[in-house]
């Protein structure tokens, strides 16, 4: 199982190396979105910009999720289905796009400090919440790219993650706002506690449910 | 033969005179005078049950779609579908009848209540399933899907409804220091309308979904995918 995990997230990486033009057209994606919003609202409030920066955090994670399963071919998918259990494939993809999911947050944080500068004063703390959040949309994500996948259906996709996202992001929003004041003490950390109880839920769904969504 | 024909008709006579008792009575009975409320108190009855069923409808539709992945029985699928369909129902008409108490006390229709919220985030979490159902033809897969889908949407759901109300001040009862049913629950004689209402519902609420989904059995039949003897043992399989 563990040696599945490796060698399929390595072929993950080694693959996504091969292609990297899809990095540049999701970084692309980020630039250009921020920049719309600059257009728009050239100098946001605090708590906008917080909510802003994880509606397009949002949107570029429903994208880069997307692809782990709606873009593999349906002829590679039977390929990989007889040489690996589905729950080392659906780790593997996990894997990788988490560690995708969390370099592109911290670059959307990066862009928009330079765009809008950034009003965020405990910075770590800020860093520990887009870890934990990239990670919650990665858990939430895969699962409904693979059931966009299932259902032939690629417009899905983004219908599906909003609800499943809804409680968490509403925690994420909670957390960021926590950490735009100086005030050391008034981090919600039951919230923090809750976000990271929701993604054991969700890593648990996922790995009881995907199994029965793969078989054919 | 007289047990089942208790499982098959009773729940449902129960439910349609409990229901019918409270539509009624809830229009009959004395109220408390209180400020504000007034006479809207009534709406008790009629908006708090059918959430309630709403809630409860989805539980069991979650319940029938576990059912389902463990037995591949296209009548669970359809329990589980035609479930979520009355919930939303449900749903529609207790946001209708919630708008019209919101309008009489807080003066507007709608307002950035958490309850309120949750409710829309409700709706907006099972309006996206059954999108997924209507993108899909094969029955088989539909069912597959459409059951993996409905219990992570339940697992989230019920979080989305706890998580809200951290977010913002609550002018809906139970909520931001504002009496819950304890005022209500004080005076008797509305505790012995509004119980009744509830199950009433809800019994009302697995009888329709009930129906709905030997609809969409018969569908299921007239495509050739199942056949008949599905339909007659599906009459025992309610809840």
């Amino acid at each position: 199982m563990w040696q599945q995990i490796r060698w399929l997230t390595h072929k993950e990486f080694v693959y996504e190396w091969r292609s990297r033009y899809l990095w540049v057209g999701l970084l692309l994606y980020l630039s250009a979105t921020t920049f719309l919003v600059y257009l728009g609202i050239p100098q946001p409030e605090p708590s906008l910009w917080v909510t802003i920066y994880w509606i397009v955090l949002f949107f570029v994670a429903v994208t880069a999720v997307a692809r782990s399963f709606l873009q593999e071919s349906r002829m590679r998918m039977i390929y990989m289905q007889s040489l690996a259990s589905p729950l080392s494939l659906l780790l593997a993809k996990m894997i990788y796009h988490g560690f995708q999911l969390v370099v592109l947050a911290f670059v959307a944080w990066l862009l928009f400090a330079l765009v809008f500068g950034s009003p965020i004063v405990q910075t770590a703390l800020f860093a520990l919440i887009i870890f934990s959040g990239s990670l919650t949309f990665v858990l939430a994500f895969s699962m409904m790219s693979a059931i966009a996948a299932k259902a032939n259906q690629a417009m899905l996709m983004t219908l599906l993650c909003l609800p499943v996202i809804l409680p968490s992001m509403l925690l994420i929003w909670r957390l960021s706002e926590g950490v735009l004041s100086p005030k050391v003490g008034s981090f919600p950390w039951a919230d923090f506690l809750m976000l990271w109880a929701l993604d054991v839920i969700l890593l648990l769904l996922a790995l009881i449910l995907f199994p029965y969504l793969w078989r054919d | 033969m007289y047990k089942s024909m208790v499982a098959r008709y009773g729940y449902k006579l129960v439910g349609a005179a409990l229901v019918a008792y409270s539509v009624v009575m809830g229009l009959w009975i004395e109220v408390p005078q209180l400020p504000i409320l007034g006479q809207s108190i009534r709406n008790l009855f009629y908006h708090v049950p059918l959430w309630f069923s709403m809630t409860f409808l989805l539980m069991l539709s979650a319940g029938n779609s576990i059912r389902y992945l463990s037995s591949s029985d296209l009548r669970c699928d359809a329990l589980a579908a035609a479930q979520v369909r009355i919930a939303l129902w449900f749903g529609f008409v207790g946001m209708l009848t919630g708008m019209v108490w919101a309008r009489t006390t807080w003066g507007a229709w709608w307002v950035n209540d958490p309850k309120l919220l949750g409710a829309a985030a409700g709706i907006l979490f099972y309006l996206a399933y059954e999108v997924l159902r209507g993108a899909i033809d094969d029955a088989d897969r539909r069912a597959r899907i459409a059951a993996v889908t409905n219990i992570i949407f339940f697992c989230m759901f019920i979080p989305t409804i706890f998580i809200i109300p951290r977010l913002t001040d609550s002018l809906h009862p139970g909520s931001g220091g504002n009496p819950a049913f304890n005022i209500y629950d004080l005076d008797h004689r509305m505790r012995w309308v509004f119980y009744p209402a509830v199950v009433g519902w809800m019994l009302v609420g697995v009888w329709l979904a009930s129906l709905s989904a030997r609809l969409e059995l018969l569908h299921l039949i007239a495509a050739g995918i199942l056949n008949k003897s599905a339909l007659r043992s599906s009459s025992g399989h309610e809840g």
